[in-house]
C-alpha cells in the first residue's frame, strides 16, 4: 500500500461514484508485485463509510485474479471491467520500474453494492511485457471434480 | 485554561471520526494556549479507541484510514507551533528511511512528523534507500538513533543488510546508536533476524521509545 487517504471527490470521481462533488472518498494507491518485481500499479476511489467493510471487500476482489473469477466473500453485487491498451506515464513508469515509452494494459473497474449504487472506481496499470492474460475454453481438464 | 471535559471531548470525537469538530476543538485549544503535547496525547488516546473498535469489528479499514487522516491534520496544525516554541534545543537526532526495494512511507512520515513535534531533529533519507547510503549518512550526521522502515516482507533481507552495514561503519568510526525497525509486518522474530535493537509498530510508540533511549543515554 503506497497511500491511503480521505479525499474530496472531484467532478470525475463524483460522476463515476454517483456522489456529490467534494463528498469524502477513500483513495488508495498500491503496488502489486510478482516474484518480487513490480507488476501492477493500482489506484482506486471508494465511497467513504467507516461502518461498512468496503475497503476489505475491494482489496479482496481486486486481487486481479478474483476480479475475473468472482470468488471470495463480498459486499459487491456486480462490476463493470474494461481493458484497454495504454502507454505508461512518468509516474507509472517510475513506480513500475519501467523505461519510457512503454506499452501497458489498463483495467478499469467500477463496482456496485446490492443497492446498485457505485461503490468504487479504479484502475490497474500493468506493463505489457510483464502481463499475460490466459483463460481456458471448452471442457475443463479436472473432469474428476466435475463428473 | 482548558477543562478535563474538553480533553475527553477531543478523545471521543476523534474516536467517533468527527473530523471537522476535532479540528475545530484543536484550533480552539491552540488559541486558548492549551498544552500542545496534551492535544497530541488526547488525539493519540482517541486513536487507541479507534484501534479497539476496529479489533471489535465496530469499525473497518475505512475508519482506520479516517482516524489516521484526522491525526495527520492535527499534527500538521500543532507541529509548526511546537517547533517554534521549542527554540533551537533539539531532543536528539534521529536518522530515518525506508530500506532499499521498498517505497512505502506512510508510517515513516508519521513517525518523522511526531518526532519533530516532540523536539527531535529528524533526518529523513526518503524511500528505497540503499544500505551504503544509510551507513554514509550515519557516519556524516552521527545520529542518536537510526530507524529503518519497511512494509513488505521482502524488505527484511535488505533491513538485515542495512543493519550490518550500519554496525560495521559505526564500529569503524567509533559511533554508537541503537537501531530501530518499524513496519506493519514487523515483530520480535523479525527484529532478531534483522539484527536490530528494537522494533515498533506504531508511530507514537516510536516517539516514546526514542524519548526513553535518549533519556537513558543522557543519564
Amino acid at each position: 500500500m503506497l497511500e491511503a487517504r480521505i479525499v474530496g471527490a472531484d467532478e470525475r470521481v463524483a460522476r463515476k461514484l454517483d456522489i456529490r462533488c467534494g463528498e469524502r472518498t477513500i483513495y488508495i494507491r498500491r503496488l502489486l508485485r510478482t516474484d518480487g518485481q513490480p507488476s501492477l500499479y493500482h489506484r482506486e476511489y471508494m465511497v467513504y463509510d467507516p461502518l461498512r467493510p468496503i475497503v476489505e471487500a475491494e482489496l479482496e476482489v481486486t486481487a486481479l485474479q478474483r476480479l475475473f473469477n468472482g470468488t471470495g466473500e463480498t459486499i459487491l453485487k456486480r462490476g463493470d471491467i474494461h481493458l484497454e491498451a495504454t502507454i505508461l506515464n512518468e509516474e507509472e513508469a517510475r513506480i513500475l520500474q519501467a523505461s519510457q515509452p512503454m506499452a501497458a494494459f489498463c483495467f478499469e473497474h467500477l463496482f456496485y453494492d446490492f443497492n446498485d449504487q457505485p461503490i468504487s472506481w479504479g484502475w490497474f496499470i500493468g506493463r505489457a511485457d510483464c502481463l499475460r492474460l490466459s483463460t481456458q475454453v471448452g471442457l475443463l481438464m479436472d473432469q474428476k471434480e466435475h463428473p | 485554561m482548558k477543562s478535563n471535559k474538553s480533553d475527553q471531548d477531543l478523545v471521543y470525537l476523534l474516536a467517533d471520526l468527527e473530523e471537522e469538530t476535532v479540528l475545530e476543538i484543536v484550533r480552539e485549544r491552540i488559541q486558548t494556549g492549551d498544552n500542545l503535547m496534551q492535544i497530541l496525547e488526547d488525539c493519540n488516546e482517541g486513536m487507541q479507541i479507534v484501534g479497539k473498535r476496529y479489533e471489535q469489528g465496530e469499525y473497518y479499514i475505512a475508519g482506520l484510514i479516517m482516524s489516521g487522516e484526522i491525526f495527520r491534520e492535527v499534527v500538521e496544525m500543532v507541529q509548526p507551533l511546537l517547533v517554534r516554541n521549542s527554540g533551537k534545543q533539539s531532543s536528539g537526532c534521529i536518522l530515518v528511511g525506508t530500506v532499499s526495494g521498498d517505497i512505502h512511507d506512510i508510517g515513516k512520515n508519521m513517525l518523522g512528523m511526531l518526532l519533530t513535534c516532540y523536539g527531535f531533529t529528524v533526518i529523513d533519507l526518503g524511500v528505497d534507500v540503499p544500505p551504503a547510503e544509510f551507513a554514509a549518512k550515519a557516519v556524516e550526521s552521527k545520529p542518536d538513533i537510526v530507524g529503518l522502515s519497511g512494509l513488505i516482507t521482502a524488505s527484511f533481507e535488505m533491513m538485515r543488510e542495512t543493519v550490518l552495514g550500519l554496525r560495521q561503519e559505526a564500529e569503524k568510526h567509533k559511533l554508537t546508536f541503537p537501531i530501530l525497525i518499524g513496519g506493519g509486518m514487523i515483530d520480535d522474530q523479525v527484529c532478531q533476524y534483522v539484527g536490530a535493537d528494537y522494533w515498533l509498530k506504531d508511530a507514537m510508540a516510536g516517539v516514546r521509545l526514542c524519548q526513553s533511549l535518549l533519556a537513558e543515554r543522557h543519564r
